[in-house]
C-alpha cells in the first residue's frame, strides 16, 4: 500500500500538450477515478504513473520517495491495460503467477498467492484455460487476477471495463471495486464514462485538455461541480442565462425569459449568471396539476429509457429543455401533451457566464 | 419503400452455427434494434440482411423480392459500421459526397445531397476539414452522412456508436433517431447496450445463442418481459427464487427462503409450482411497517449513482437485492429496513430447468 503524489506533471508529444501541471495526492488504499473524454490526456496520466512514460516535467512520489525516473519494474505499481494483453500461449494460472515467477518467489508462497487471487475473481475452476477459451468477461478478471499477484503497492487500471458489453459492464463494475476494495491496495482507474466513475470511485478527477480541472467525492462532483463542463460531463443539463437577483435566506431570484425562478445562493455571483439544472433533476407534471416552479411547454419528443423517460418539452422562455424523470412518475406523458416542468430550486446550479460562449465550454471532444 | 423479411435465415461456420434458422420482419418506416451480448449473432444477422455474408440457408426478400443473392452494392441501402470507416485523403465534403460522386451524378445533384445530408447531422460548416482534424462522434456522424448520401431507404447500423465515448453516444442516439424518423427510412441498428436500444428503436428485437428470444417495443421488453434473460439483460432485475405455496382467489401466496412468503397474481400458477419473482431495483421500496408484502434485510451497501442511491439490501431470505432510491430520500442511514415489494410490481417466472444463473448468463 502507498501514497502517491504527483506534483506538476507536465507532458507533450509535439506541439500537443497532454498533461499541463497536473498535481494530485492520493490516498494510501483510496480507490481514485480519472474521469475525462477521450484525448484529455488520462491514458498519458496512466503511463507516466506506470513509469511507461517519462514526463517533461514534474514529478511522481510513492510514500515519500521519488520515483520519477525509476523504471516500471521499480516502482511496485501494476499496470492492467485495456487490452488486458494476457500472455496467449500461458494459461490462467501461469498468467497469474507469472510476476510472483519472475521476481523469483518461492513455488509454495507463489502457489498460494496464486491460488488466492483466483478464488478471489472466481476463476479458480479454469486455472487450466488459456485466455482464447475464456470469455471477455473472464478475461478481464484474469487480467485483475495477474496484477493483483504482481503484490504491487500501486494498482493502475486503464478502461478497465471498455472491452466488454454494456450490461456486463454494470454488473462487473461493482465486482471489480468490490474485489479491489477487499484487498485495499491503492488504485487509479481511468474511464471515461460517468455513471462507472460515480459508482466505483471514492474520489473523482476531471481530466480535459490534460488539465485537472475538479477533484472530489462523487457527491460533490456531481451535485456541486465547480464549472458547466463537469455538470454536463457527469449527466445532461439544460443551461440557460438568467439575471439575478438577492433574495431573502441564502437564496437568489432567477428571472429568465420572464420566468421567475428562486435557487441557492452562490457567493460570488451576481448580475447575469448561467444556470443549469440536470435533466434527471427536473420533474414533469399536467399543467392542471403544476405546483412548484418551472415552465410551461409542450412534449415534443418521448424516448422509453427503462428506468426513466426522456423529453425533450418546448418552453416559450428556455427554448427545449431535456427532462428524464422517473418512469413510474412520467408513464403517463405523450408527445404533444402540454406539461409543466418543475425546476426545484435546490437543484438549480449557477456559474459565471462563460466567456467563449456555452457551447465551447461544453465542448467533449 | 422497404419492407425485410428473413425467411429460414441461417448461417453456419464450420461446425459453428453463428445463426439459428429464423425468421424476421421489419415493416417499411420502422427502426429495429437488435440486441444482444457479444457473440449472441446480431453482427451476423445484419451482415446476411445487408448481404455482406452469405447465408448458409433461407432467403432474404426485400419488398417482396428476392435478394439473397444480390451483392451489398446491388441491395440499395446505406451501412454504417462500428469502425468508423472514412477516406483519410478526403475532407468531410468529398466523403460525404462519394456516393453520388462515384454513381456519376451531376455536379448540381450532387452539390444538393452534399448540402442536404451534412445539414441533417449537423456537419455542414465542418465540410472542409478532414477525418484526423475530426473527434470521432464527428467522424461517425461523416459516416452517417455518407451512408445517407446515397438516398436508399433503408438504413443498417451496426454497433454504430459502440466505439465513441459513454457521453458523445448519448448526444448521437438522439440525433440517429430523429433523423430516420424524419427521413422516414426504414432502419435495422444492432448493439449490445439495452439503453441505447431502447431508446431509438420502435421495436427491440432480443437474440442470444443465434437465436431471438423476445422481441418487442422497448416499453414492453422492460414492464413485462417474457423471460427471465430479458428482464435481466434488457435493465437490471432482482431475482428470488420460491415456491407457490397456496392460491387464494386472484393471488398466489409465494414462500421464499427462510419461510418468507409475498403475495403475487395468481394467473396461470398452481400450488406447489416452482418459481422465480423478479422486480426492478426502482420497482422497491423501502418502509418502516413491518407488514404487507415486505421482507426484512439489512444495508449491506450504498452507491452513488447521480439523482438516484442504490442500496444493496441483504434480505432476510439470505437474497441480496439492489433498491434505487431518489437520493434526496435516503439521507437517513438506518441499517435494519423493511423492502417493500408491490403486488403489480412483480414478475413471475416459472423457475428454469437448467437453474436460474445458467438461464441469466451473459456470455
Amino acid at each position: 500500500m502507498a501514497e502517491v503524489v504527483l506534483e506538476g506533471l507536465s507532458k507533450s508529444f509535439g506541439p500537443k500538450h497532454a498533461l499541463k501541471d497536473v498535481g494530485l495526492r492520493i490516498r494510501d488504499g483510496e480507490y481514485l477515478v480519472v474521469l475525462g473524454p477521450s484525448g484529455a490526456g488520462k491514458t498519458t496520466l496512466l503511463r507516466t504513473v506506470a513509469g511507461l512514460l517519462d514526463p517533461d516535467e514534474g514529478r511522481i512520489r510513492m510514500d515519500g520517495r521519488d520515483v520519477t525516473r525509476l523504471p516500471p519494474d521499480e516502482r511496485q505499481v501494476a499496470f492492467m491495460p485495456q487490452t488486458y494483453s494476457l500472455f496467449p500461449h500461458l494459461s490462467v494460472w501461469e498468467n497469474t503467477a507469472f510476476s510472483p515467477t519472475v521476481k523469483g518467489w518461492p513455488e509454495g508462497e507463489r502457489d498460494v498467492l496464486a491460488r488466492e487471487m483466483l478464488s478471489m475473481v472466481h476463476l479458480i475452476d479454469r486455472a487450466g484455460a488459456y485466455p482464447r477459451e475464456l470469455s471477455g468477461g473472464m478475461q478481464q478478471r484474469c487480467a485483475l487476477a495477474r496484477a493483483l499477484a504482481a503484490d504491487a503497492e500501486v494498482l493502475l487500471l486503464d478502461e478497465p471495463l471498455r472491452a466488454l458489453d454494456a450490461r456486463l459492464r454494470i454488473e462487473l463494475r461493482a465486482e471489480l471495486r468490490d474485489l479491489i476494495r477487499h484487498v485495499g491496495t491503492t488504485t487509479i482507474h481511468v474511464t471515461h464514462d460517468q455513471e462507472e466513475a460515480l459508482v466505483v470511485a471514492d474520489r473523482i478527477a476531471v481530466l480535459r485538455n490534460g488539465e485537472l480541472i475538479e477533484v472530489g467525492p462523487s457527491e460533490m462532483v456531481y451535485s456541486r461541480p465547480s464549472s458547466p463542463f463537469v455538470a454536463n460531463f457527469l449527466g445532461e443539463m439544460n443551461f440557460f442565462e438568467a439575471r439575478s437577483f438577492p433574495a431573502d435566506g441564502g437564496a437568489v431570484r432567477l428571472v429568465a425569459g420572464g420566468t421567475n425562478l428562486t435557487a441557492t445562493k452562490r457567493e460570488g455571483l451576481e448580475g447575469t449568471v448561467l444556470a443549469g439544472i440536470r435533466a434527471e433533476a427536473c420533474g414533469i407534471q399536467a399543467q392542471e396539476w403544476a405546483a412548484g416552479q418551472g415552465v410551461e411547454g409542450v412534449v415534443e419528443r418521448r424516448l422509453f429509457m427503462g428506468r426513466r423517460i426522456s423529453l425533450e418539452v418546448r418552453t416559450e422562455p428556455m427554448g427545449v429543455l431535456k427532462v428524464k424523470p422517473l418512469t413510474a412518475q412520467a408513464n403517463w406523458v405523450k408527445e404533444g401533451d402540454p406539461v409543466f416542468v418543475v425546476m426545484p430550486g435546490e437543484h438549480i446550479l449557477l456559474f459565471p457566464v462563460p466567456k467563449g460562449g456555452v457551447a465551447a465550454a461544453l465542448e467533449v471532444e | 419503400m422497404p419492407r425485410i423479411e428473413a425467411v429460414g435465415l441461417a448461417k453456419r461456420f464450420g461446425r459453428i452455427t453463428a445463426l439459428e434458422k429464423g425468421d424476421l420482419t421489419i415493416e417499411d418506416g420502422e427502426y429495429v434494434a437488435i440486441l444482444g451480448p457479444s457473440g449472441c449473432g446480431k453482427t451476423t444477422l445484419i451482415k446476411l440482411l445487408a448481404g455482406i455474408w452469405e447465408p448458409t440457408e433461407g432467403r432474404v426478400l426485400v419488398d417482396g423480392k428476392d435478394v439473397t443473392n444480390l451483392g451489398v452494392e446491388d441491395r440499395d441501402l446505406g451501412y454504417v459500421f462500428q469502425n468508423i470507416v472514412l477516406f483519410p485523403h478526403m475532407n468531410v465534403w468529398r466523403n460525404a459526397t462519394y456516393g453520388p460522386w462515384v454513381h456519376d451524378r451531376t455536379p448540381a445533384d450532387v452539390d444538393h445531397v452534399g448540402k442536404e445530408v451534412l445539414e441533417l447531422v449537423q456537419m455542414l460548416q465542418e465540410r472542409g476539414l478532414f477525418p484526423a482534424e475530426l473527434s470521432t462522434g464527428s467522424q461517425q456522424k461523416v459516416a452517417l452522412a455518407r451512408a445517407l448520401a446515397n438516398r436508399a431507404r433503408l438504413l443498417m447500423l451496426d454497433e454504430p456508436l459502440s466505439a465513441l465515448d459513454t457521453r458523445v453516444r448519448l448526444d448521437l442516439r438522439y440525433a440517429l433517431r430523429r433523423i430516420v424518423k424524419d427521413l422516414g427510412l426504414t432502419a435495422i441498428h444492432v448493439t449490445h447496450d439495452q439503453e441505447e436500444a431502447m431508446s431509438v428503436a420502435d421495436r427491440v428485437v432480443v437474440m442470444r445463442k443465434g437465436q431471438t428470444v423476445e422481441q418487442g417495443p422497448p416499453e414492453r421488453l422492460y414492464n413485462h418481459p417474457q423471460g427471465v434473460f430479458t428482464a435481466n439483460f434488457v435493465g437490471e432485475s432482482n431475482f428470488l427464487e420460491g415456491a407457490v405455496r397456496r392460491i387464494r382467489a386472484d393471488w398466489a401466496f409465494v414462500e421464499l427462503r427462510s419461510g418468507y412468503v409475498l403475495r403475487v397474481p395468481a394467473k396461470g400458477l398452481l400450488e406447489g409450482d416452482p418459481v422465480v419473482l423478479a422486480a426492478r431495483p426502482e420497482w422497491l421500496t423501502i418502509t418502516k411497517e413491518g407488514f404487507g408484502n415486505v421482507i426484512p434485510g439489512r444495508v449491506e451497501g450504498r452507491h452513488f449513482l447521480g439523482a438516484t442511491e442504490r442500496l444493496q439490501v441483504r434480505l432476510f431470505t439470505s437474497d441480496l437485492v439492489s433498491i434505487d432510491v431518489p437520493t434526496s430520500q435516503s439521507l437517513n442511514s438506518a441499517r435494519d429496513v423493511m423492502v417493500s415489494f408491490h403486488e403489480t410490481n412483480i414478475l413471475v417466472y416459472p423457475r428454469p430447468y437448467a437453474g436460474l444463473q445458467e438461464a441469466l448468463k451473459l456470455e
